[in-house]
């Protein structure tokens, strides 16, 4: 399943993102109908800890693309049901940059 | 391959997020912040109008502030009717469910008007004076109130007032406490640098790790990752915060072995190190604080404000691993999550660097807070009170922020050298 996660500036100056790592990284999250993640891009994976000052200007975008097996993250196909996908930008900020969440229903 | 049908159509299509312009106002250690506007605002009906409003629709006008019980109080000169600060004030009280009796009137001595313009000159000669610390246009007493922090402050101050023409009623001199900066992790201009402070190269942050003198060379050292391409030296310039906040170099980069492919233990295809520390040579030796850690307020509870230091007694040993078990609780400080302790849960760890095709070889890992911009960092056990023994150096950690990895001080000295850290 293909997922595009887009951060755009809309207004009409450049801003300057601070952004974990040396390069922009996203994570994708799969949530199920009770809250939990069920699967993460990065889940377990070490990231460097430097802040990158990533200039962006007016009406540009940084995109991610991933693609979910629609397994979890212990490589189980999950049951169907409806899942939450969001895309989450890392940045300086713990909770990072994330998108409204997107409704998934999987069924059989 | 599991069949799944999907119901919810064109979930290909872009997750959007709009970003608008307005930039977290983090002062100075941020470019292109922004400096936001203020504006009375209340959570229930309309806005206060602000001073500048009362001063167009309400003739006589001295002065508005809402008084210790809330209720909406107003500087009038005498004569001047009630009715247009009622009406000025309308949205604000029908949003309260208050009448117009609600508002009290005090007399007013003087203007508005003629009160910021007093404010204004008695700034320029009044905050030239020193020991002065504030003039305010005091909309609670109808006064221009200037504060000092001696009595020898407040003769100078009395005689710059008077030499404007100020009537000597219209000023109320008081004693105060002078205004800190507070310092942070992120804004302190940190001479001599500890470590734990943000440090800027072109296009990032990071953090000082520890100051360390290398022969005769005085030093700091930080994450391979935090100089303009791990491994391998480029003369890395450093600034301490940020060079648009103190334009003068601070350090250069001399020290960072390059990363080795094929060798003993790195997976093939990788590239590897055991250490992900680099090292920066001082421009002015004098700026190096051999020994000291910035320290904050508390571990774990977010602060960034600086209130002290620790005092590097030891080193952990020198062996590649290094000597503290699993269990052990230590410690980091960084620019960005602060002082933050856990225990360690793995050692000599080989991990994989997210993104590249990067092996750090037998790394610690600990559970405990980090976040973009600690890199650099710290990692220390405190022995007693602000005495600490120094660990290694953060360079990395999880994606939720709970767990960091470091390179234990036997491994940064196993490349770097010989490191005197107190």
């Amino acid at each position: 399943m293909p997922l595009v996660f887009t951060v755009t500036n809309t207004s009409g100056a450049p801003v300057t993102l601070e952004l974990l790592g040396r390069t922009p990284t996203a994570d994708f999250r799969v949530s199920d109908s009770a809250g939990r993640t069920i699967w993460s891009r990065l889940r377990g994976q070490t990231l460097l800890g430097v802040l990158r000052l990533f200039p962006l200007d007016a009406g540009k975008s940084l995109s991610f693309r991933q693609t979910w097996h629609q397994h979890t993250d212990t490589e189980s196909p999950v049951p169907p049901g409806e899942y939450l996908i969001r895309g989450v930008l890392l940045t300086g900020d713990r909770a990072g940059l994330a998108s409204p969440p997107v409704r998934l229903r999987i069924g059989r | 391959m599991r069949h799944s049908r999907l119901l919810v159509s064109g979930f290909a299509a872009a997750a959007a997020l709009g970003l608008a312009g307005c930039q977290d106002d983090s002062g100075p250690t941020s470019p292109d912040a922004g400096v936001p506007s203020a504006r009375v605002q209340s959570s229930q009906g309309a806005d206060l109008p602000s001073a500048d409003e009362f001063d167009r629709k309400v003739p006589g006008f001295g002065g508005f502030f809402l008084d210790r019980a809330g209720a909406p109080t107003i500087y009038l000169s005498r004569g001047s009717s009630r009715g247009p600060a009622e009406q000025a004030l309308a949205g604000y009280l029908s949003g309260r469910g208050l009448s117009t009796a609600a508002v009290r009137v005090l007399e007013a001595r003087y203007g508005w008007k003629q009160l910021q313009r007093w404010q204004e000159a008695a700034t320029v000669e009044a905050l030239a004076v020193p020991g002065a610390v504030f003039v305010d246009n005091d909309e609670t007493s109808n006064r221009v109130r200037i504060g000092v922090q001696n009595l020898s402050a407040m003769g100078q101050v009395r005689a710059a007032v008077a030499r404007l023409g100020i009537p000597d009623d219209a000023v109320i001199l008081d004693r105060a406490e002078p205004i800190l900066q507070v310092a942070t992790l992120q804004n302190v201009v940190d001479r001599p640098v500890r470590a734990g402070v943000q440090i800027n190269f072109p296009g990032y942050l990071c953090s000082v790790g520890f100051n360390a003198t290398s022969g005769t060379q005085k030093s700091f050292i930080t994450a391979s990752h935090c100089t303009s391409t791990q491994g391998g030296v480029e003369s890395t310039p450093y600034w301490q915060p940020l060079q648009s906040v103190n334009g003068t170099q601070i350090a250069t980069e001399v020290a960072d072995p390059v990363y080795v492919r094929n060798g003993p233990g790195c997976p093939r295809g990788r590239k590897c190190r055991y250490s992900d520390a680099s090292r920066a040579a001082y421009i002015n030796g004098a700026n190096q604080a051999l020994g000291l850690i910035a320290q904050t307020s508390g571990a774990n509870n977010g602060s960034l404000t600086i209130t002290g230091s620790f005092s590097i007694k030891a080193d952990d040993c020198g062996t590649r691993g290094g000597c503290l078990p699993v269990g052990t609780t230590v410690n980091k400080v960084g620019r960005t999550t602060g002082w933050t302790s856990g225990s360690i849960t793995n050692t000599c760890v080989n991990t994989g660097v997210s993104g590249s095709n990067i092996v750090q070889l037998c790394q610690t890992f600990v559970s405990a807070g980090v976040g973009g911009g600690d890199s650099g960092s710290d990692v220390f056990q405190i022995t007693s009170g602000s005495n600490v023994k120094l660990a290694g150096v953060l360079w990395g950690g999880n994606s939720g922020g709970t767990q960091f990895v470091f390179s234990p001080f036997g491994n940064v000295t196993a490349e770097l050298g010989t490191l005197i850290t107190h």
